[in-house]
């Protein structure tokens, strides 16, 4: 059984792996909000991937290979039905993501690359982390957009905009609400 | 009088939960990081973690940014 406690080692060893085996992808969830600044509890990672369905098994193999369970067949049904699938070792889920919207797509370019034992692993950006928050609007990603923004460095307040503004109508009221957020909370923007 | 509690407000939790980590470098942010997960593995002790059931659930936010809008 996975201990939570090795989610970072894990996040380090299926990237790793996914990188020998030249899939695109990115690290996203709590994981890539503690690389931010931001450090609160979990017991998934998630990882964005990029890749032709063909290959979906050889990325379910790789986190097999750490011990985590869920047969082709399940995984494969939950990507193409929710966007997602999801193999569990113990209290641990590793969450595998497949884009759907365009935008999603783009996540790898902008990720941060971070040296996890000798692994570049490559961590969703904070700006991209807020975006999905915001598109997503749990009440538990609130206060997360909140810490990321109390968090930032150097924000880049116009990519966030203008991403935001490529994919949500015009009169969604997200856009006022992060522009009130990024005004209150960002120590230096652009 | 009897003094009422300073309530800290949402921006004073945010600053308040990320200060520790400003001047960290990634590396050591994901050392805090395990250490508390190592607590969580502490407390649970072998039993899984219970979940609150999310309405609508996740995947559908991923796949339709328009469930996130605020009403």
């Amino acid at each position: 059984m996975v201990a939570l406690r090795s989610l970072p080692e894990l996040a380090a060893t299926i990237s790793a792996d996914l990188a020998a085996a030249k899939i695109r992808h990115a690290v996203s969830g709590a994981v890539a909000m503690a690389v931010h600044g931001f450090v609160r509890a979990t017991k998934d990672v998630d990882i964005l991937v990029i890749v032709p369905q063909i290959r979906l098994p050889e990325v379910f193999a790789i986190v097999r290979g750490q011990g985590f369970q869920g047969t082709d067949a399940e995984l494969i049904r939950g990507l193409r039905e929710r966007g997602f699938a999801e193999l569990r070792s113990g209290p641990v889920r590793v969450e595998i993501l497949a884009p759907v919207l365009p935008y999603h797509h783009t996540l790898p370019d902008r990720a941060l690359s971070v040296e996890i034992s000798g692994t570049s692993v490559p961590f969703v950006s904070l700006e991209d982390l807020v975006v999905l928050k915001v598109l997503w609007h749990r009440q538990k990603d609130i206060p997360d957009i909140l810490s990321l923004l109390a968090a930032a460095r150097d924000f880049d307040a116009a990519y966030v905009r203008s991403t935001l503004a490529s994919i949500l109508p015009a009169d969604d009221p997200r856009h006022a609400e992060l522009a009130d957020w990024i005004g209150r909370y960002v120590r230096r923007t652009e | 009088m009897p003094e009422v509690p300073h309530v800290p407000t949402d921006e004073e939790t945010a600053r308040r939960d990320v200060a520790p980590y400003l001047d960290m470098t990634p590396q050591e942010r994901l050392q805090v990081f395990a250490s508390l997960l190592a607590d969580m593995d502490a407390l649970l002790n072998g039993r899984m973690p219970v979940e609150a059931p999310e309405d609508p659930p996740f995947w559908m936010r991923w796949k339709d940014p328009s469930i996130g809008r605020p009403s």
